[in-house]
């Protein structure tokens, strides 16, 4: 995989979660443990936060990597496993 | 039901009057004009006040005002929590649209020219898509039966009342949403109409006017529903009145002229009296398409003659368009809405504008001032079950004829 700008970890988590707020989930109700399904965040969500990585880092998201993610946790997780 | 009326049990609109049907018909009636500098713009529609963030972002502003138009519908009608008092499965939507999410579709064509493929926004299809509003809808009211649109130019959400009616009389349904949407006041499409020579070189709406030279675009949505009339009566729904029939007819002689004589369009308008088993004699209302352009008003005027014969003259007919402007795929259903209000209302709101009819032109239009309907009307006598008789006429390009009959 190639990086443009290789992020750090917490800048990228920082930007997962900037993203998922400015699609319209609550703030307020952003943790790990909170699920996609509580912050109203689908598959459409998951489609845009992808092009965003893959412009701003050059990351290539694979769809297939989220299908047992529950939690906001998880899929910060499976996306921050990119960097490695 | 096999045949007979459907009960309208709620109404909702969105348009450049302001939001909602009694603000619609009741500004109408005063003789106010929501059309400024040449279009119909619903000044002042702020989708957030009614919408969540998520749901502003992932909509177009023509399922915005489907979506406002439709809440308002389910809460007249009396659809606890919005939902249908029905199975899920046996609650239907069909609704009209012209050109759909055309904004975001060209948005992301330029975005497309300039930064590739890569940049264009995953939702561009969701978003743009003409059935964007009845999927909608169905996440929100929660219904599972049938849904889908009707794309048949101005004629879009009269045709989806009718299938509404159908639907009902069928058994394929006990309630159908039914309406339309449309919100195409961009440059690219204003500019298209324009150079089509559909759209008023004044600026001014004056239907059936000497003037007339053309329609004025305009935004808007509404929103009816559809009850089978024994299960609307069984819940102890209030009834607003009944869509009693339906007809349609194509013209099949240009893309977008109506053909003069009226023969077509008037076989619309009897075919709809027809299935509702009314007489042209029972007509005491007609809602024209009234467009204010040259060809529309003279052709429509002749479909009248045609249609109801010596009658037509007796019948008070006003045109929506004339303070709202044309709204293309919600056309037809906003002014089904204004119909059906003005029979409750007992008022015929004015056609604004109209000062001197048009060579030809020799229909009583309403001008001026608004028209108590005809006493006969509101008392009901001669009428089947004391019910004042209206016509809502849509007429598209493309040809497509499609008039309702709504009772009250």
């Amino acid at each position: 995989m190639e990086l443009k700008t290789p992020p750090s970890a917490e800048k990228m988590g920082a930007r997962i979660l900037e993203a998922l707020v400015e699609f319209g989930a609550d703030p307020e109700m952003m943790s790990p443990e909170a699920t996609l399904e509580d912050l109203e965040i689908d598959s459409l969500d998951m489609f845009e936060l992808a092009q965003i990585l893959h412009q701003e880092y050059g990351i290539e998201v694979n769809p297939d990597d989220f299908e047992d993610v529950k939690t906001l946790g998880d899929a910060q997780q499976v996306l921050l496993g990119y960097l490695k | 039901m096999s045949e007979g009326s459907a009960a309208i049990t709620g109404v909702g609109a969105v348009t450049p009057l302001g939001i909602g049907a009694d603000t619609l018909y009741e500004r109408w009636r005063d003789g106010v004009c929501g059309i400024e500098d040449g279009v119909g713009r619903c000044d002042g529609f702020d989708p957030s006040q009614f919408m969540s963030r998520k749901q502003v972002r992932r909509t177009e502003r023509f399922v915005q005002f489907g979506t406002i138009a439709a809440r308002e519908a389910a809460d007249q009608a009396g659809w606890e929590g919005d939902e249908p008092p029905y199975d899920p499965h046996r609650v239907a939507c069909v609704l009209g649209v012209s050109l759909g999410g055309t904004q975001v579709l060209f948005d992301q064509y330029q975005t497309l020219e300039q930064d590739g493929a890569d940049a264009v926004w995953p939702l561009t299809i969701p978003v743009s898509m003409p059935n964007a509003l009845p999927a909608v809808l169905a996440i929100a009211h929660g219904f599972r039966g049938e849904s889908r649109s009707i794309a048949s130019a101005c004629s879009s959400s009269a045709q989806a009342i009718g299938e509404g009616l159908r639907m009902l009389r069928q058994d394929e349904a006990d309630a159908v949403i039914v309406g339309g949407a449309e919100a195409c006041l961009t440059p690219f499409i204003l500019a298209a109409f324009k150079m089509a020579g559909a759209l008023s070189r004044s600026g001014r709406c004056r239907p059936f006017d000497e003037r007339r030279d053309g329609f004025v675009m305009a935004e808007g949505g509404g929103i009816l529903i559809l009850e089978h009339e024994d299960k609307a009566e069984d819940r102890g729904a209030e009834i607003l009145g009944y869509l009693s029939g339906y007809g349609a007819s194509t013209d099949g002689y240009h893309l977008t002229a109506p053909a003069e004589d009226g023969e077509i369009c008037g076989y619309a308008i009897r075919s709809a009296l027809d299935d509702a088993g009314r007489a042209p004699e029972e007509v005491d209302y007609v809602n024209a398409h009234g467009t204010s352009t040259e060809a529309n008003d003279l052709a429509e005027t002749n479909a009248l003659k045609v249609a109801l014969g010596r009658h037509a003259h007796e019948i008070p007919i006003s045109s929506t368009k004339s303070v709202v402007g044309h709204s293309i795929g919600g056309a037809g259903a906003i002014e089904a809405i204004a119909t059906l209000l003005t029979l409750r209302g007992g008022v015929v709101p004015p056609t604004v504008g109209l000062e001197v009819p048009g060579e030809d032109l020799d229909l009583n239009y309403v001008p001026g001032d608004p028209l108590p309907l005809p006493e006969r009307s509101t008392n009901g006598a001669g009428n089947r079950a004391g019910r004042a008789v209206a016509l809502s006429n849509s007429f598209a390009f493309g040809g497509h004829n499609a008039v309702v009959v709504i009772e009250a």
